[in-house]
């Protein structure tokens, strides 16, 4: 049980760290899109970019424009495993939250086992067929002086897939530690398991801040009071 | 066998119906609802596949859209939706980076005279925030613990302060820049500008309406909002010459900018904007000198936010940059402001990426399912069946958009816009298409004689149809019992706040919002009036 668990440490720290390292990917995308407006949109800018994509027949835009998508690409792909480890994908609460926690448990292993697992699986096999079709076609950019090597970017679906899939067998392992492990064991997978709405940690620490901040106010004669510049 | 060959007539026909069925009860299980779809539709596939209606190659199709490219509306080679993680990171910088806090502060003190004045600087801020958290959920939660406990703190009546919340978090559904707009012309297949440019009158309406009651209520019963005493905010006296100088280095770039413009001394100089980010730059500079007076803060506070608001909705609007662009300009106008603030720090920034992260994977991965879900949907001819339903229901056109109305108000009740957009728009959207002609009279237009005529209504019809479903789900996460924005309000509410509180609260809005979907319903020009004039035909 307690090599399940490391194994699933392990699988989440791998998930989760790709996850947030990927979301820096946002300030170069911020970037390129800056600069692309700027030599594009305003004029003066412009034309000076103009006569370098006439001199050197490399067109600069076009190569930002579909970098654009390929930041965008990588961000929200790798970043599926992460979000499933941190609860961040939505769900329809209205019944969940009146069930036991255990019951939620087996509710969420019987769907990782049914649905996401197989769901995954076929999705990897097929973006992988997708990827060396890609690769072997030679497929480049639709606007010839784009990114070429369309293989790689779609490599990332496969990578993307293959990541949520682990977080999910991080997450199944833990339940199973969680559903069937002895005393020292739940424990251990309940710390590291998110999933759950029935504890309602965020919500209380939430309303507690809330709480604290109006008791605050209060004694200070007005909220801007205390907040001094 | 002959019982074995009716089950197989039966599901050839109306496996679809299943597939959806079977979608709704697994989503009510709380599993992730990427998850559910996803499952759901290896699960049909199979059970298709293996009665030989479909074969394997459904599911490299599916890859194939949710990869997108070729135009089509798939989730990483899509232009328009690289919008979507820079107006979530736009949203989480303002918030995170204390803009918003300041915005509401000085908006207080901006309305201290009017009635309701706090209230009144919630909506307001409401409507240039709440749009880019993402989720409802999010929005509502932010919102909440930004403006709750200073509203309580002033003595505002609990009822009023949430009502108020509740509706101006919600109402950034709506008003651009909005997430659930990109989505929703993606989906359709129309353009995301002119969307956002049809949502502004009905949004700015809906705004119009909540100020209007509370200014009136707050009028007729002054003891529910309490006026803030005179010494609640410290501000030091204001200096005249600053106020002279923000003023008078205004004019002048203003005059400069347009002498330059029609001397024609620089052609390819874009002097309306230059002038623009010249004030925008003094104003924050002449605020920065001039520190804690209202002078000061409303430099600092007001002025940011809305410049950032104008650049991004201005450069769409004046046709100067596609939504994408407008995105990526506002997120970084979001860093330089907090630059400003003194709040970009590496724990800031790191806070504000993963949450961009976080709520991207999310909006994605329900995206990637909803794909994979309608693909399957597609093919087993789900979409035919819904045409045939609305068929055989014979419905005239004002009775079929109610009840579509309707079908969109109670799912409201249980997902939230991004489910409701992905999975049931694009089900709708040929029902919708097919009933545009009808519409024509109603929409001021004349029966469509040709091809490029008939596309033209579509797109019309559908862009007025978008608004209606947008406001519309507005109103159903605000209704009690039911509506989640409650929910999530009570949730991170101080435990004084009662739930009799939120509900009573929440009703006036919920009526405002009925009278502004129907006046949109009754003058479709609302919605079709200004991208008309602004993108021309």
């Amino acid at each position: 049980m307690t090599s399940l668990l490391r194994l699933a440490g392990l699988l989440d720290s791998l998930a989760r760290a790709i996850g947030k390292t990927v979301g820096w990917i946002m300030l170069p995308l911020i970037f390129v899109i800056m600069f692309d407006v700027i030599t594009r949109k305003l004029d003066f800018t412009r034309l000076l970019f103009a006569g370098y994509t006439a001199e050197s027949g490399v067109s600069v835009s076009t190569i930002l424009q579909d970098l654009q998508w390929h930041f965008h690409g990588v961000l929200l792909l790798l970043t599926f495993g992460f979000g499933y480890l941190a609860n961040a994908h939505v769900r329809v609460d209205v019944f969940r939250e009146m069930l036991p926690r255990r019951t939620q448990g087996w509710l969420e292993l019987f769907g990782l086992i049914v649905m996401a697992v197989p769901f995954l699986v076929l999705m990897i096999s097929y973006s992988f067929d997708m990827t060396a079709l890609s690769f072997q076609q030679g497929e480049g950019s639709e606007s010839l002086t784009g990114i070429g090597q369309r293989w790689f970017i779609k490599s990332f679906l496969v990578v993307g897939f293959g990541l949520a899939l682990v977080a999910v067998i991080a997450t199944g392992l833990r339940l199973v530690g969680y559903l069937f492990g002895n005393e020292a064991t739940q424990r251990e997978a309940l710390d590291k398991l998110e999933i759950f709405t029935g504890d309602q940690d965020e919500l209380d620490a939430a309303r507690l801040a809330a709480e604290q901040a109006l008791a605050r106010s209060a004694g200070a004669d007005g909220p801007s009071g205390a907040r001094g510049q | 066998m002959e019982l074995w060959e009716a089950i197989y007539d039966h599901l050839y026909e109306y496996i679809g119906a299943y597939m959806f069925l079977a979608l709704a009860l697994t989503l009510f299980t709380g599993l992730p609802v990427a998850i559910a779809l996803g499952g759901i539709s290896v699960i049909f596939g199979v059970i298709a596949i293996s009665l030989d209606i479909l074969d394997f190659a459904v599911f490299f199709q599916a890859v194939q859209r949710i990869w997108g490219g070729d135009g089509a509306s798939g989730a990483v080679q899509n232009p328009i939706l690289v919008a979507i993680p820079c107006f979530v990171f736009m949203g989480t910088m303002l918030e995170k980076s204390k803009v918003a806090e300041d915005l509401l502060r000085i908006l207080q003190v901006m309305l201290r005279r009017v009635p309701g004045a706090l209230a009144l600087s919630v909506t307001v801020m409401g409507t240039i925030m709440a749009a880019t958290t993402g989720i409802i959920g999010a929005s509502v939660v932010m919102m909440t613990l930004l403006a709750l406990p200073t509203m309580l703190a002033r003595g505002y009546h609990p009822a009023l302060a949430s009502g108020t919340i509740a509706a101006s978090a919600t109402l950034g559904i709506l008003i651009p820049p909005s997430i659930m707009l990109v989505l929703m012309a993606n989906l359709l297949a129309v353009s995301v500008g002119n969307l956002f440019i049809g949502a502004i009158f009905p949004g700015l309406l809906l705004a119009g309406l909540y100020f209007a009651y509370i200014v009136t209520l707050c009028m007729i019963k002054p003891e529910l909002a309490p006026k803030l005493p005179a010494d609640a905010i410290k501000l030091g006296p204001t200096n005249r010459r600053n106020v002279v100088m923000v003023l008078g280095v205004s004019a002048v770039i203003i005059v400069l900018a347009w002498l330059g413009d029609s001397s024609g001394i620089a052609e390819d100089v874009n002097w309306s904007l230059m002038a623009f980010l010249a004030i925008f730059a003094t104003s924050l500079t002449i605020g920065r000198m001039e520190g804690d007076t209202l002078l000061g803060g409303i430099l600092k506070g007001f002025v940011p936010p809305i410049f950032l608001i104008i650049m991004v909705l201005g450069s769409i609007f004046a046709g100067w940059a596609t939504p994408t662009e407008a995105a990526g300009v506002g997120a970084f106008g979001s860093l330089v402001l907090a630059a400003f603030n003194r709040t970009l720090t590496i724990p800031v920034l790191t806070q504000v990426v993963h949450r961009t992260a976080l709520t991207t994977a999310m909006i994605f991965f329900i995206f990637v399912g909803a794909t994979a879900f309608s693909t399957l949907f597609r093919n087993v001819y789900g979409e035919d069946l819904i045409i045939e339903l609305i068929e055989w229901l014979d419905l005239g056109p004002w009775a079929l958009l109610i009840v579509l109305m309707i079908t969109i108000f109670l799912l409201g009740f249980f997902f939230d816009f991004l489910e409701i957009t992905l999975i049931i728009l694009p089900v709708f959207s040929p029902v919708i298409r097919a009933m545009a002609p009808a519409f024509a009279p109603h929409l001021g237009l004349e029966a469509p004689t040709n091809v490029a005529q008939i596309q033209y209504l579509e797109a019309q019809v559908i862009y007025w149809f978008a608004i209606l479903a947008a406001t519309n789900l507005q109103t159903s996460f605000l209704t009690p019992p039911f509506g989640f924005a409650l929910f999530y309000l009570k949730g991170v509410a101080p435990s004084s706040v009662k739930m009799q509180d939120i509900y009573t609260g929440i009703i006036p809005f919920v009526i405002l919002q009925l009278i502004g979907l129907s006046c949109v319903v009754m003058f479709p020009q609302l919605a079709l009036w200004l991208p008309e004039q602004v993108f021309g035909r």
